[in-house]
């Protein structure tokens, strides 16, 4: 059965709502840890996946803009709940925010965007459709295709995946040197699962993303119960979560075999 | 964002990357199932007033990929993402056999579109002839391959070649200021001139003189108008030529 | 606008009744459901017509065909309601009514009077409605298959009526034909009649009568002349007779006038009586004489006898007996016998020759008399029994000769020409009379070969003929202007809307309306060089352009937006009846007409347009 291996480092453009996720994430596995350490483990935590993210990237940064590196803002996440210094949680955010390369934008630079012919209107639409920081992003992503290497960008906004699977198509963007085909979106834990299989990142810790996001799902699942969810989509979301199970059992099954572990 | 688009994201990123040997591999099918689901967005907000539904498929080949149903009014498109090789659409003969099969047993269906994952979605549309033909002379398959499309601008015109588009003039909406008269009102007007005319003339011959003096008018015009009328029915000049031949009883002049 | 319709009995349905709105209203339903009967429901109504039954076959638009059936049917026009009602029994037309519903009052109450009512609200005749406003299962395939080149002249002309027109104006003077070959064989009698003076039965038969009373007299007449002629025959015939006798007479005694003297002048019947007078003397010398003869034949046979028996004997010896007295008799005596014998033979030859010699000087004599008498009695006869005129037995022969002469003469001459003439001039008359009777006779055969009683029928039958012909006349008049008009004006408006709607189906512009030598209307394309080809159309187009059609009819005729169609998608692809649906559609936003009620049967289809203002789905 053919399987996607980890090929070419490229550039790495990340997401807010990933730092966010992972932050979550990461709480949630440290979560018999409390205050100040909880902060710090995960800090580390953070710190050390980026770390590992940076070494996959063909310039060994990771980039993102100004305005979302801004919206990276770890008390909105698990850590609001934990009685914590503000100011302890800033200098988090701050230490994660070193480890991005920053581009500044403004609204007018990414003007051109919303700008774009035939765009997708719900996408480009200046408040129902991304944000300007989404946009941002997508900038960005154009702006580093020109050094001619892959750029990924990461984020769990199908949203801005939507778009960036969009963009790279546009033929009046392929401006030489800037290639729009390179940029290529991408879910967050999808990356983190091709590093996974390439025994970069642990399976605990893989397993750890997936199972995070699966009880997340299920809680905000059960949360909706009390305004009455469609059962069906319930029971559509539950399949899915097992779906989710088997292919991640897949992807172990892949790493292990590229370890030698199952002959 | 919602949870589920998420878990579904995540799941088809997945499925790609278990279906695919190499990274440009998967984020071709990636790219394709966003876009697939972008323009089916587009599409459903475009015709929103024409009850277009777009609905995930994936009853194909058994595996879990971004295939969808368009029902449109009394018929349905098919929308199958297959994989290109390095971005190149290719087919083989081993689809087409499924899609016909899948054709066959779903009449409602009026196209297969195909959908290669390569940067612009292009896509081909077949229906049950074309797969038919392609199954006995697979040779005019690469020639197929030469005509692909954009998806997005695929559907819309297989949309449209389903239905066409027949503009009301407005000038048919105008309601004329003069009515005309259909012909039996204007023969029902003319005859009673012509019978006078008729029975005024001169007459030397004493019967036909004799029949203009006692002409009996009503009866004779409403003979006329009866027979004007089944002759409007559609009776046959045959017919007509019965009744008009037919005289009254002795007696009723 | 139609509102509402109830159906009672009425082919499909028991009992059902339905509610119309503005707009579409589409009737759904697998075939056989009751579509098309309410359809029918409302174009009865209406009309007191159903498009696809006629008067003999209406019964059959009842469920149960043993009660009777009822349509009500609410509608409004300007604004108004209207009611009507009508029900149709088993064997004939119920009652029926039309009714303002604002008021109740009843407008109409007879099927007849509710139509004409009907027709006035909607300034439509009854037929218009059902050619044009309703289009019934069958019109959309007809025009689908009809010659595609002619098919849309075809609908044109069918749906104004010009086609039925045509067959009509066929009709009449096919009706003219034959009404004059009719009078062409009613005015030989009549011109018979005329001649003959005959206007009444009265007449004819009087003529008859007097014809009859002439003949009767003229065949008397003949019959007298012809005894005559006969008569005078008979004279001439016996004159000529006796004339031919007296010739031979005349001769007879030119040749003997001895024996005829003093006879000339002498009374024939005298004349005769004396010849007879010396014939009877002499047939008594003449018995005389045979008597004589007659015993001397006796004498000498019995002298022959005994001469015979005496005679056998030779010179011998022997003796003979006497054959008298047996006493034998010697040669001597017996040749002495035989001398005596031989002598009174002898002297009996010459009496017997005397007597001959007489005999034969009387029977000359009586021959000669036999011969005068026999002259003279064939005229005596003639005389006596032919009764001829002048002419008797007291005359002469020289008077009679004369009188004979003359008698022939004149009669030959003059009589008989005169009764010939007479005769000849009567059968002429016979004829002549025995041709005019025949000729009343056969007029009498001639009228009840005709079927007429008299000569009053085959006037009336003329009068009626002609009073028919004049109604042909106007009718043909009528009908021309009506076609031309029709042409001129109707079908040219209507074409011009069809070149207009072309555009729309070709996807060509610039067509035009021109009128052909005919003056027929047909539709071009000067920029393209093009004529209107229905076979530029699929069907779907074609099934809308007959329905465009009959609307731009409908407007341009009545006051009726209503549309009623039966099946229109029935023979179309699927393509085109997705078309044809949309179209139909846009046409009511369109406010191409206000209101149509539609059967079929494609629910697919019209599911999507469900929610849509105006657009009404009604299963059936």
């Amino acid at each position: 059965m053919p399987i996607t291996t980890f090929e070419e480092k490229t550039y790495l453009v990340i997401d807010n709502c990933v730092l966010s996720m992972l932050t979550d994430c990461f709480c949630d596995g440290h979560k018999r840890l409390s205050g100040i350490q909880l902060l710090h483990e995960t800090q580390q935590s953070i710190l050390d996946l980026l770390n590992i993210m940076k070494s996959f990237a063909v310039d060994g940064s990771l980039h993102t803009t100004q305005v979302v590196s801004l919206e990276y803002q770890p008390q909105n996440g698990i850590l609001g709940n934990h009685i914590l210094d503000r100011r302890h949680i800033k200098t988090m955010a701050m230490q994660v925010r070193r480890q991005f390369e920053l581009l500044g934008t403004s609204p007018n630079s990414i003007q051109y965007l919303r700008e774009l012919p035939k765009a997708p209107r719900h996408l480009i639409h200046p408040t129902d459709g991304l944000s300007d920081a989404d946009m941002s992003l997508i900038h960005l992503g154009l702006h580093l295709t020109q050094n001619g290497n892959k750029v990924f960008l990461l984020s769990n906004d199908q949203d801005l995946l939507q778009f960036s699977s969009w963009i790279r198509i546009q033929k009046c963007l392929r401006n030489p040197p800037m290639n729009p085909v390179n940029l290529e979106g991408m879910l967050c834990l999808a990356y983190l699962d091709l590093l996974h299989r390439n025994c970069d990142i642990s399976t605990k810790q893989m397993s750890q993303f997936i199972n995070y996001l699966i009880r997340d799902t299920g809680n905000r699942m059960a949360e909706r119960e009390k305004v009455s969810l469609n059962p069906k989509k319930g029971a559509q979301i539950l399949d899915q979560i097992a779906a989710i199970n088997q292919v991640f059992a897949k992807s172990i099954e892949d790493k292990l075999n590229k370890q030698g572990v199952l002959a | 964002m919602s949870e589920n688009n998420l878990l579904k994201g995540l799941m088809d990123e997945f499925m790609a990357s278990f279906s695919q040997d190499s990274q440009d591999a998967m984020m071709r099918r990636v790219n394709a199932e966003r876009l697939i689901r972008l323009y089916a967005g587009q599409f459903i907000d475009q015709h929103q007033a024409e009850s277009i539904r777009i609905l995930p498929d994936q009853r194909l080949a058994g595996e879990d990929v971004a295939d969808f149903l368009v029902q449109v009014d009394d018929y349905d498109l098919r929308i199958v993402l297959i994989d290109s090789t390095n971005g190149v659409p290719q087919l083989t003969v081993k689809y087409i056999q499924e899609w016909l099969d899948l054709l066959e047993d779903n009449p409602s269906t009026a196209f297969m579109i195909v959908v290669w994952t390569t940067d612009e979605l292009l896509a081909l549309p077949f229906s049950m002839v074309q797969l038919q033909t392609l199954l006995k002379s697979p040779e005019q398959v690469e020639d197929c391959l030469l005509n692909v499309t954009p998806l997005n601008q695929l559907i819309p015109v297989i949309i449209q070649q389903q239905v066409k588009n027949w503009e009301i003039d407005e000038d048919l909406s105008q309601k004329p200021d003069e009515r005309g008269r259909d012909c039996y009102s204007i023969f029902a007007e003319k005859i009673g001139q012509a019978i006078d005319k008729e029975a005024n003339r001169r007459y030397k011959i004493e019967e036909r003189l004799k029949a203009a003096q006692e002409f009996p008018y009503q009866k004779e015009k409403q003979v006329i108008l009866s027979i004007l009328e089944d002759a409007l029915e559609g009776k046959s000049a045959k017919e007509l030529e019965y009744q008009l031949t037919r005289l009254p009883r002795r007696g009723s002049i | 606008m139609i509102n509402y319709i109830k159906m009672i009995n009425w082919r499909a349905y028991e009992q059902h009744e339905l509610e119309f709105g503005k707009g579409i209203t589409f009737l759904m339903g697998p075939n056989g459901s009751g579509k098309t009967s309410i359809l029918e429901a409302i174009s009865y109504a209406l009309t007191g017509e159903a498009a696809l039954f006629d008067s003999k076959t209406r019964s059959q638009l009842l469920r149960d065909p043993k009660r009777p059936g009822t349509i009500t049917l609410r509608f409004d026009v300007a604004g108004i309601g209207y009611e009507i009602q009508r029900t149709q029994n088993p064997d004939r037309a119920g009652g029926a009514s039309l009714i303002r519903l604002n008021d109740k009052k009843r407008l109409a109450k007879t099927h007849s009077s509710v139509t004409n009512q009907v027709e006035k609200l909607l300034e439509i005749s009854d037929d218009f409605l059902r050619r044009i406003v309703y289009m019934a299962e069958g019109d959309v395939f007809n025009f689908l298959n009809a010659p595609p080149k002619d098919a849309l002249d075809i609908q044109i002309r069918t749906v104004l009526g010009l086609t039925q027109l045509n067959e009509f104006s066929i009709a009449l003077k096919n009706s003219k034909k034959h009404f004059r070959e009719r009078l062409k064989s009613l005015q030989d009698l009549k011109s018979d009649l005329d001649r003959l003076q005959i206007r009444t039965t009265a007449d004819l038969d009087n003529h008859i009568k007097v014809g009859e009373e002439a003949k009767q007299g003229l065949l008397i007449k003949l019959e007298t002349t012809a005894q005559e002629l006969k008569e005078l025959d008979q004279h001439t015939i016996f004159a000529k007779k006796l004339q031919h006798e007296i010739d031979n007479l005349q001769e007879v005694i030119h040749d003997d006038s001895e024996k005829w003297d003093g006879f000339i002048d002498k009374n024939i019947q005298t004349s005769l009586e004396q010849f007879q007078d010396n014939l009877n003397v002499i047939e008594q010398d003449l018995t005389d004489i045979r008597m004589a003869l007659a015993r001397l034949d006796g004498q000498d046979e019995s002298y022959i006898s005994i001469f015979e028996l005496l005679e056998p004997y030779d010179n011998s010896t022997d003796t003979v007996p006497c054959p008298v007295c047996r006493k034998p008799l010697t040669l001597s005596e017996r040749n002495s016998i035989l001398k005596e014998i031989n002598k009174d033979i002898l002297a009996i030859q010459q009496q017997r020759n005397k007597q001959t010699l007489t005999k034969n000087e009387i029977s000359k004599a009586k021959e000669e008399l036999t011969r005068q008498i026999n002259i003279l009695k064939p005229i005596r006869n003639l005389i006596a029994h032919t009764d001829l005129p002048g002419i008797h037995l007291q005359m002469s022969f020289s008077e009679i000769t004369n009188a004979v002469h003359e008698l022939i003469k004149e009669e030959a001459i003059i009589r008989q020409d005169h009764l010939t003439q007479e005769r000849s001039t009567t059968n002429v008359r016979l004829s002549e009379l025995e041709t005019y009777q025949s000729e009343y006779f056969s007029i009498k055969k001639r009228l009840q070969d005709f079927g007429f009683e008299s000569p009053e029928e085959l006037l009336e039958e003329l009068i009626r003929i002609e009073v028919r012909l004049l109604s042909i006349r106007a009718a043909s008049q009528a009908a021309e202007i009506t076609l031309a008009t029709q042409q001129k004006t109707d079908m040219k408006s209507i074409y011009q809307q069809i070149a207009g709607l072309w555009s729309t189906f070709t996807g060509i512009d610039g067509w035009e309306v021109e009128m052909e030598k005919l003056g027929f209307p047909v539709v071009i394309n000067p920029e393209y060089g093009l004529k209107l080809d229905m076979r530029q159309l699929s069907g779907g187009e074609k099934t809308a352009l007959l329905i465009m059609l009959h609307t731009i009819i409908a407007h341009h005729f009545s006051k009726s937006d209503f549309l009623m169609i039966d099946e229109p998608l029935e023979h179309l692809d699927p393509i085109n009846r997705r078309s044809l649906i949309r179209f139909l559609v846009d046409a009511y936003r369109h406010q191409v007409f206000g209101q149509a009620v539609i059967a079929t049967f494609e629910e697919a289809l019209i599911r999507k347009y469900q929610s849509e203002e105006g657009i009404n789905i009604i299963g059936v």
